[in-house]
């Protein structure tokens, strides 16, 4: 109970109160304009709160990411073009009930059913986190090299597209994590004589650049021309009505069970969260023929799911220091850049930062409720605006965003770099986002194999003597031969992933 | 252009990568002192890339075509122009930033993006222009602090 009240006491101080509701309203925001998605919103906006305390830019950032999950919605029935990839399926009966006339019922239930597996999840991750803390202690080295490896293949696995492309991003995300200055010995790696590369390539340039201006290149090559039809102008109705509910509250139901569940692994998102969620939906429903014809329930599933795995995410970043999405690996940033590092020891060292950002995620649920349903008007009107006059915004934000990291030009030429190999890398069908998370992981995974190596004398026994490592490794092993051996399986999911 | 040639080009360029970091690796040292050295981590990394990339190679080269279809690399007839003069935008802005201050260059920028990129008209890529150099202005140097270049003209 005190630390409940602590929590709110911290989640309800004015100036968080004032960060959770920037955040969400641009997450929202973010959610709704198709072409910038969370990772890009947070990479542009990381450097704003390097200046500011922890605890509200940390709240912030958290809200962008969750805000993003309702707004994706909006797009997706109205104008069916998902605001950002999570709410791809909801496109599917969204936007057919939108042509039914029933576009307020749609974007309603999306609202609530979010608010509802939001809350949800943030309740779960409240009472699972502690624990899982305790839990952390108990590693050692090996255990963490372990969690990273199994991090990152658990992300590969599950990645859409060629395994050995994946595997290969993978690979140049860790070698990019080691340039600049080796903290043991003092040698100087990959820096070509640049002296701001000593410090090591930050997060935030790479991100900003891949996701940022990369994203940018490809839509003004591919798609600048092209005009959205907004199908409703006005939305009336927003609140369902009695058979509405009666329709959806399994949905609601499973798609909060599943998005908390799918959110905890690494790699699994809340993209694949919203897709499973509506396979599920169809699998249980008494009527699967209805759903891809306008059926609410075909919303409410895929909309609890995407949020509900928003909450869960946090945890493996929350009580390990893991981050198991390219969003959390920015989070992660956020806080290493503020000094902090999230893990075991962060409940017990900033209990303010832990508590006071989750207990941020009820307060921020509320909020996007109140912004999304009487709101979605001025929503509605965002749409309008046209990508010839975003786009220029976005860049601009990379570009100034990556000066103000070190008020240097060559971190501005790193983001440059960065978004025509992001360019690049979609041309050629190769993930950003496992790159990202590489990258993050490289410098904690090799930090961590190089003391276990030394303690064991430079060999791999130490491993065999750690039982939870050992484990995390056969797990991985296991994995990465299961989707070599049996590529059908892969070939399943990477079909799901193209509905 | 077929996927499979664009796969072959970048496993080509990995490749020379890979080894490239694999020979630094070695030449850091992969121990100092029977510690592992600097060089170890960048090394693996390197026998990985470049062994992923021989892979993916072989994988490649042995792919049928049936099912491929032939694409153009860009996706629009001209739409190489538009991320070659964005880009060309981009590096001039960041070549004269220094000189011409934030403010200038920056307005610049987004005038040449509005207009050239964008379709603006110029009156309408003027003012959207002046707003946006204006508000990341203020957000940035008077509520930030960021300290953003000032240039000749001190602004």
């Amino acid at each position: 109970m005190e630390t409940i009240l602590f929590a709110f006491s911290v989640a309800l101080q004015p100036v968080n109160l004032l960060y959770a509701f920037g955040g969400v309203v641009i997450g929202t925001l973010v959610g709704v304009l198709p072409g910038i998605g969370p990772s890009a919103a947070i990479s542009l906006l990381l450097p704003t709160t390097f200046r500011g305390d922890v605890v509200p830019s940390l709240i912030m950032l958290a809200g962008i990411f969750y805000g993003t999950q309702y707004g994706g919605s909006t797009t997706s029935i109205l104008v069916n073009i998902p605001g950002e990839a999570a709410s791809v399926v909801t496109c599917l009966d969204g936007y057919k009930m939108a042509q039914k006339g029933r576009a307020g019922p749609a974007l309603g239930m999306a609202a609530l059913g979010s608010f509802i597996a939001g809350t949800f999840s943030v309740v779960l991750l409240t009472l699972v986190a502690p624990p899982l803390s305790e839990i952390g202690f108990h590693f050692g080295s090996p255990e963490f090299a372990g969690m990273a490896i199994l991090g990152l293949t658990l992300m590969i696995s599950l990645s859409s597209g060629s395994l050995v492309k994946a595997l290969m991003m993978a690979v140049v995300g860790l070698i990019l994590g080691t340039v600049g200055m080796d903290l043991s010995t003092g040698s100087v790696r990959f820096t070509f004589g640049i002296y701001e590369l000593e410090d090591g390539i930050g997060l935030a340039p790479v991100a900003m650049g891949l996701f940022g201006i990369g994203e940018v290149l490809v839509n003004i090559e591919e798609s600048l021309k092209e005009e959205r039809k907004l199908l409703v102008k006005k939305v009336k109705g927003l609140l369902p009505n009695l058979q509405d509910w009666k329709d959806s509250y399994v949905a609601i139901i499973q798609g909060s069970f599943v998005g908390f569940l799918i959110g905890l692994i690494p790699g699994g998102n809340a993209i694949i969260a919203s897709i499973v969620s509506y396979a599920l939906q169809k699998r249980i429903s008494k009527h699967p023929e209805k759903l891809g014809t306008g059926a609410i329930e075909g919303v409410a599933a895929p909309e609890s799911a995407n949020n509900a795995a928003t909450g869960s995410a946090f945890i493996p970043l929350l009580t390990f220091g893991i981050p198991t999405s390219p969003v959390m690996a920015l989070l992660l940033a956020g806080f290493l850049v503020h000094g902090v590092i999230p893990g075991p020891l962060l409940i017990k060292n900033r209990p303010d930062l832990f508590w006071g950002l989750i207990f941020s995620m009820y307060v921020g649920n509320i909020m996007l409720l109140i912004l999304n349903l009487p709101l979605i008007r001025v929503w509605v009107k965002v749409l309008d605006i046209p990508y010839s006059v975003l786009f220029p915004l976005i860049l601009l934000f990379c570009l100034v965003g990556a000066y103000t990291l070190n008020n240097s030009l060559v971190e501005v030429g790193i983001v440059v770099f960065f978004g025509f190999i992001g360019f690049l890398m979609r041309k050629f069908a190769y993930e950003p986002a496992l790159l990202i998370l590489a990258l993050v992981m490289g410098p904690m995974l090799e930090e961590s194999l190089r003391r276990s190596l030394d303690l064991s004398g430079g060999t791999m026994a130490i491993f065999l003597h750690r039982p939870i490592a050992l484990g995390l490794l056969i797990v991985s092993v296991l994995l990465l031969l299961s989707f070599m051996i049996f590529p059908v399986v892969r070939k399943q999911a990477e079909k799901g992933g193209d509905t | 252009m077929l996927m499979k040639h664009r796969n072959m080009g970048s496993a080509i360029f990995c490749l020379i990568l890979g080894l490239f970091v694999l020979m630094t690796g070695v030449r850091l040292g992969l121990k100092v002192d029977l510690r592992i050295g600097p060089g170890f981590f960048p090394f693996v990394a390197g026998i990985l890339l470049a062994f992923l990339s021989i892979v993916l190679f072989v994988q490649s080269l042995t792919e049928t075509k049936t099912g491929q279809q032939k694409r153009s690399f860009w996706s629009k007839e001209h739409g190489w122009v538009f991320v070659f003069l964005t880009l060309v935008g981009i590096g001039t802005y960041i070549l004269v930033l220094n000189y011409l201050g934030f403010l200038l260059s920056t307005f610049l920028l987004l005038f040449f993006l509005f207009t050239v990129i964008g379709g603006l008209k110029w009156w309408k890529a003027a003012l959207s222009g002046t707003i946006a150099a204006a508000a990341v202005y203020l957000v940035f140097e008077i509520w930030l602090r960021a300290n953003l270049p000032r240039g000749f003209f001190s602004f």
